[in-house]
């Protein structure tokens, strides 16, 4: 009991590094939601539309691929972005570049699998009546999303859940590094095995905190039921 | 000018022909009302020739889909989130001046800019009317137009169909066809 | 589609282009290094001096190795005589010098059963805590202390018995506390002792005997990115023969030192080499 005194304690000193440490994970999680928003929300669109054994192959491997473990992500780009791998030219790994593509990784298929759902599920008069008034290419795909867009927050939202309060690929690809990249969760695991109660408890409900503010803003803006 | 030209026209779902119509032809200015028991294809038909279901056998010459074509209006009117103006301006491709025409041609002034989800059943129908009217269609076709219209509607509705230059072709159920000016296409069920 | 192809292809070469600097330096080592908190405090010294961003990686010994092997940190800073030698042997090592040394200290409660105060010599010593049947808690997690656990009761030729034995496969932090909780044996490190001292009710009893000296030394490999290589140079340089020792002679916890920098006289490119003497 009293370590979650000493963790509220710490979270109201306004401690520096705690708040840095905050900022790197809100960093990460929210560039890795944006690139799987910008590359999943239209793929999912497309598959939603595709026909064919190849597209509804594709569709599997999607659905199939948002239940990766975030350890192996971690592993697989690990070995891509060392230096001795195909991509170390690149000169990425220990970096925030690196976590947030491991997450980009982690995210675009739950971006990308549900936005697919909620497109199909849309009712056939919605199609019929973009086709009959001959709307324009983009215009359909903004108004179809549009009306998909309860679905789609709830895409979005659980992919930010899922980036956020992981831990395997912002580990293996960030090295925890002091100062660098440190997140809410990687940091959680070290002072855990350091035996830091105070602080992972700290840090534990911080992270638990901002996870439920942006599902409560997302639910009153866009969840939100007509009264 | 003639609109629509088919012969021997299947219309259906897949390869199963619902029903079969052996000839005729839509011309500018007509008006047409389709009408049968249920069942009978009288939607089938509209989507057909709206170009939204391709036609199972025969042949058929019809305007395409979109703007200045074929345009299509569901029973129970479908529309988009948002308000009722901004479903109108999706019928007039971003014209705002043809989307206030067509709002104020159908009365809907007075609710066009609430959110669709307050709207009523009627209210709603003057909306996706007025949204296929601003697509300023040559083929205006409509699945049972009256059913859900209130007295203000039909009254606008019958303005539209009194002026309206192009064809226009409403489906009518078959206990509804009586005292119509229009021409009559009678479905028998297969 | 192209409007959507754009921003992201905006956001591709961003990404690309986001690869640190040749001025940032990573260095892997050891989470006992980084725990004692020496790195915190003396770093900052080198990096005002020299403009260069030290990012340090701290990890169990073996992936530390691994991490240097692969090109993926510049420079090594460990404390393992055994992987180190294996760099030689594999022709990896470009520079290597013996930097500073702690010692291992035989912890215990402070009623202290085993009778381990009088002990002639470490091994000695885990002959006494095998003997009484005391409780004895290892990291057992192959770590550096780990492998010093194990040299030394290879020396005393005996093991603590299963039944004496409490293997927490985690940190020295970890297995701290759970010596004090359980009230056992532990071989630990100067340094987090200090850092736990108020958290656990652990005190030290014997330590002095060569066979406990902590060696802590900086390698570079072959395989280091050249862009890096003056960066690496130049801390390597500091730490282990410039500026850096006299940071880590000052460096204290609780009051107490708990590094030592490597004496003059004694050799420092070898990783069997260790200082013979010790300060008390």
């Amino acid at each position: 009991m009293t370590a979650v005194f000493d963790a509220l304690r710490l979270i109201v000193s306004g401690d520096a590094e705690v708040w840095a440490i905050t900022a790197v994970s809100l960093f990460v999680s929210l560039s890795a939601l944006l690139l799987a928003t910008l590359a999943g929300v239209p793929l999912g669109y497309a598959l939603a539309h595709a026909r064919g054994r190849a597209a509804g192959a594709l569709s599997s491997i999607v659905h199939t691929l948002t239940a990766l473990p975030t350890v192996v992500v971690g592993l697989l780009l690990y070995f891509m972005l060392s230096a001795s791998g195909p991509l170390g030219w690149m000169d990425l790994l220990y970096t925030r570049v690196a976590m947030i593509v491991g997450q980009t990784v982690l995210a675009l298929p739950i971006v990308a699998a549900l936005t697919l759902v909620a497109v199909q599920r849309l009712p056939a008069a919605a199609f019929e009546t973009a086709a009959s008034l001959g709307l324009g290419r983009l215009t359909r795909l903004r108004v179809l999303l549009r009306e998909a867009h309860a679905a789609v927050a709830s895409a979005l939202l659980l992919a930010f859940a899922r980036v956020f309060t992981e831990l395997g690929a912002a580990i293996i690809l960030g090295g925890n590094i002091r100062g660098e990249t440190r997140t809410l969760t990687t940091v959680i695991a070290l002072e855990h095995t350091k035996g830091d109660d105070a602080r992972a408890l700290a840090l534990g409900l911080i992270l638990m905190a901002i996870a439920l503010a942006v599902n409560a803003g997302v639910h009153s803006r866009w969840l939100r039921k007509p009264s | 000018m003639t609109l629509v030209t088919a012969r021997a026209l299947g219309v259906g779902y897949g390869t199963t022909v619902v029903v079969s119509i052996p000839e005729f032809v839509i011309a500018a200015g007509d008006r047409l009302a389709i009408t049968g028991a249920n069942g009978s294809g009288k939607t089938t038909l509209l989507k057909t020739l709206a170009g939204l279901l391709p036609r199972v056998a025969g042949e058929l010459s019809a305007p395409p889909p979109g703007r200045g074509g074929a345009v299509y209006v569901h029973p129970a009117p479908f529309l988009f989130v948002g308000t009722g103006d901004e479903n109108v301006l999706l019928g007039a491709h971003g014209d705002r001046e043809a989307a206030r025409r067509a709002i104020d041609a159908l009365g809907a002034a007075a609710f066009s800019r609430a959110d669709v989800r307050t709207l009523s059943h009627g209210q709603r129908q003057r909306i996706a009317l007025a949204r296929a009217i601003a697509a300023a269609p040559a083929l205006l076709l409509v699945d049972e137009p009256e059913t859900g219209l209130d007295a203000g509607g039909l009254e606008a509705w019958s303005t539209v169909v009194a002026t309206w230059p192009g064809a226009i072709a409403i489906a009518v159920p078959e206990h509804r066809i009586q005292n119509t000016e229009h021409r009559i296409l009678r479905l028998a069920a297969r | 589609m192209t409007t959507r192809l754009l921003p992201a292809a905006a956001a591709l070469a961003a990404l690309v282009s986001c690869a640190p600097p040749p001025s940032v330096l990573r260095i892997a080592t050891t989470t006992s290094v980084d725990n004692s908190g020496l790195l915190e405090a003396i770093v900052p010294h080198f990096e005002r001096e020299s403009g260069v961003d030290v990012q340090a990686i701290a990890v169990g010994s073996g992936r530390a190795f691994q991490i240097a092997r692969r090109g993926d940190a510049s420079l090594l800073l460990t404390h393992e005589p055994i992987g180190e030698r294996a760099l030689f042997d594999d022709g990896l090592v470009r520079y290597y010098r013996k930097v500073m040394f702690n010692r291992f200290v035989i912890a215990g409660p402070a009623a202290n059963p085993a009778g381990v105060r009088a002990s002639e010599s470490a091994s000695d010593a885990m002959t006494r805590i095998v003997r009484s049947g005391a409780l004895f808690v290892s990291r057992g997690d192959e770590s550096g202390t780990h492998a010093r656990e194990k040299s030394l009761w290879a020396a005393a030729g005996a093991r603590p018995r299963p039944a004496h034995l409490i293997e927490t496969g985690q940190g020295m932090s970890a297995t701290l506390r759970v010596a004090s909780s359980r009230q056992g044996y532990v071989l630990t490190d100067e340094a987090t002792l200090a850092r736990l001292a108020g958290a656990v009710t652990l005190v030290a009893i014997y330590t002095g005997d060569p066979a406990l000296l902590n060696t802590y030394a900086v390698a570079i490999l072959t395989t280091a990115r050249p862009a890096r290589n003056e960066a690496a140079d130049r801390f390597a340089q500091w730490l282990a023969e410039g500026a850096g020792q006299a940071h880590i002679d000052a460096f204290r916890i609780s009051g107490r030192p708990v590094f030592f920098r490597w004496p003059d006289g004694v050799d420092r490119t070898a990783p069997e080499s260790t200082p013979a003497g010790v300060p008390r």
